[in-house]
């Protein structure tokens, strides 16, 4: 009888009540970013430094408050190839726990980072994923998460492993003053810290038919004309567990007066045969025309 | 140090300089963005009201599009939370707990969690993509009848990797 007397008056409000909806649009600017030449142990304050913070746009008629809040990107869906996940997503915090935008406005939410000053954390590529979401409570909720990619300062001479299953140094390697016709050389040491031997291919991002190229390009960058013109000492690396192996580099920029004054990337991609992928970011700059022979 | 054996240590040196790699040693951070990218999504209708329900009973499939109202490709996902007055989600109605089944016609049927579930992937801007739920109340309860279990259902867009 107890249970006859509950039927009906069970009360579900799920995806809001009528005359109180929940926000039925958000907006959030810029889509994903990537920082570069993050110090550890470097407090950053990326507006300050960089001008860049969200802005969360509010296009109704009435205020909304979100919240602000920084996740490992595992936690939320997929992200760009070649990145770990940031070990720790407290690295990154908002100024403000929660933002509250204004009817037809926009407000702005700046972030942190600080990566714990430790060597390890050098020549890192991770992502963190900010999260502008609906209070909790009731109704239909409308959430953005932002992507930033983090690429720590690049660094030769390391006097630990780099983090991660699978380390490089360093992280970033830059031909700066190429002059067409010439070649350079360059070495990349990868660690295997994993406790199992793996294979790792090696490759170009860029050729890979899925790659959205704006998600990984340098500003000012352009993918480099020709994935071949940057040859590699091996297309496979074995490396038993905790070893580590030299992956040799070599540009060959065919002479070409039209070659000069340039400034490309590449993003060699090294894929282990279990486990997430890492990479090299390689930058080229040709010798500008003006001092051209 | 005779000349010709300096112009050799110059010439050395200057090969060392601009014949090796180097990794990038400034001390700022740069960052690379499009501060014209826009994440933006929509979800119509903007309510789903299941008012009072019976145990075991069931309300939908009521019929959602989601719209990428941005200006890049994104991924949607969806996730569901534990209701008011200690209702839980779960993949099949129970004792306290209720489900909420998404349909998205062709792509198999999958239950709401309170970790996110892909709505889809690659949506292209101002692109819908049309879902269904079904929601299954608990089979019984031990909260007592006429309470509020109200729970929120969270769309969330991200630019596409």
């Amino acid at each position: 009888m107890r249970r006859t007397t509950r039927i009906g008056v069970v009360v579900v409000l799920v995806l809001g009540v009528v005359g109180r909806l929940e926000a039925a649009s958000l907006k959030v600017s810029p889509a994903r970013f990537i920082v570069h030449n993050v110090e550890p142990g470097r407090l950053y304050d990326i507006y300050k430094e960089t001008g860049v913070r969200l802005t969360v746009y509010n296009d109704s008629d009435v205020s909304r408050t979100w919240n602000l809040s920084t996740h490992r990107p595992s936690e939320r869906g997929r992200w760009e190839t070649g990145y770990g996940e940031i070990p720790d997503a407290t690295w990154c915090w908002f100024e403000m726990n929660e933002i509250t935008v204004e009817p037809n406005s926009k407000a702005y939410a700046n972030l942190y980072m600080k990566v714990p000053d430790e060597v390890q954390y050098y020549n890192q590529h991770w992502v963190v994923t900010l999260n502008v979401g609906g209070k909790p409570g009731r109704g239909l909720a409308l959430a953005v998460d932002v992507r930033v990619q983090i690429e720590t300062k690049s660094k030769v001479g390391m006097t630990t492993k780099p983090y991660g299953l699978l380390g490089l140094e360093p992280s970033m390697v830059r031909f700066d003053n190429v002059v067409p016709g010439t070649s350079r050389t360059a070495q990349v040491m990868l660690y295997n810290n994993d406790n199992t031997s793996h294979t790792y291919a090696i490759s170009s991002l860029f050729e890979k038919d899925d790659t959205r190229f704006n998600s990984y390009l340098t500003r000012f960058y352009s993918v480099i004309p020709d994935a071949t013109w940057i040859g590699r000492s091996q297309d496979t690396i074995t490396i038993k567990a905790g070893e580590r192996a030299v992956l040799n580099l070599e540009l060959k920029i065919p002479a070409d007066r039209a070659y000069f004054d340039n400034k490309w990337e590449e993003i060699l991609l090294i894929e282990p045969d279990q486990g997430r992928a890492g990479f090299v970011r390689v930058q080229v700059e040709t010798k500008k025309k003006d001092n051209a022979e | 140090m005779k000349r010709g054996t300096l112009l050799l240590v110059v010439a050395l040196a200057l090969v060392g300089l601009t014949g090796r790699a180097w990794a990038a040693e400034t001390d700022t951070i740069t960052v690379t963005v499009s501060l014209t990218s826009v994440v933006s999504v929509s979800v119509s209708p903007a309510a789903w009201n299941i008012g009072a329900i019976s145990l075991n009973g069931t309300n939908g499939p009521e019929s959602f599009t989601a719209t990428n109202d941005g200006n890049v490709t994104e991924d949607l996902t969806i996730t569901g939370a534990n209701g008011a007055n200690s209702w839980n989600i779960g993949a099949t109605a129970d004792l306290d707990q209720f489900s909420v089944i998404l349909d998205e016609g062709d792509v198999s049927e999958d239950a709401l969690e309170t970790t996110p579930v892909p709505l889809t992937s690659s949506l292209a801007s101002e692109a819908g993509h049309a879902f269904d739920l079904t929601y299954h109340a608990p089979s019984d309860d031990n909260q007592g009848g006429g309470a509020d279990h109200s729970f929120t259902i969270t769309i969330t867009a991200s630019a596409s990797p």
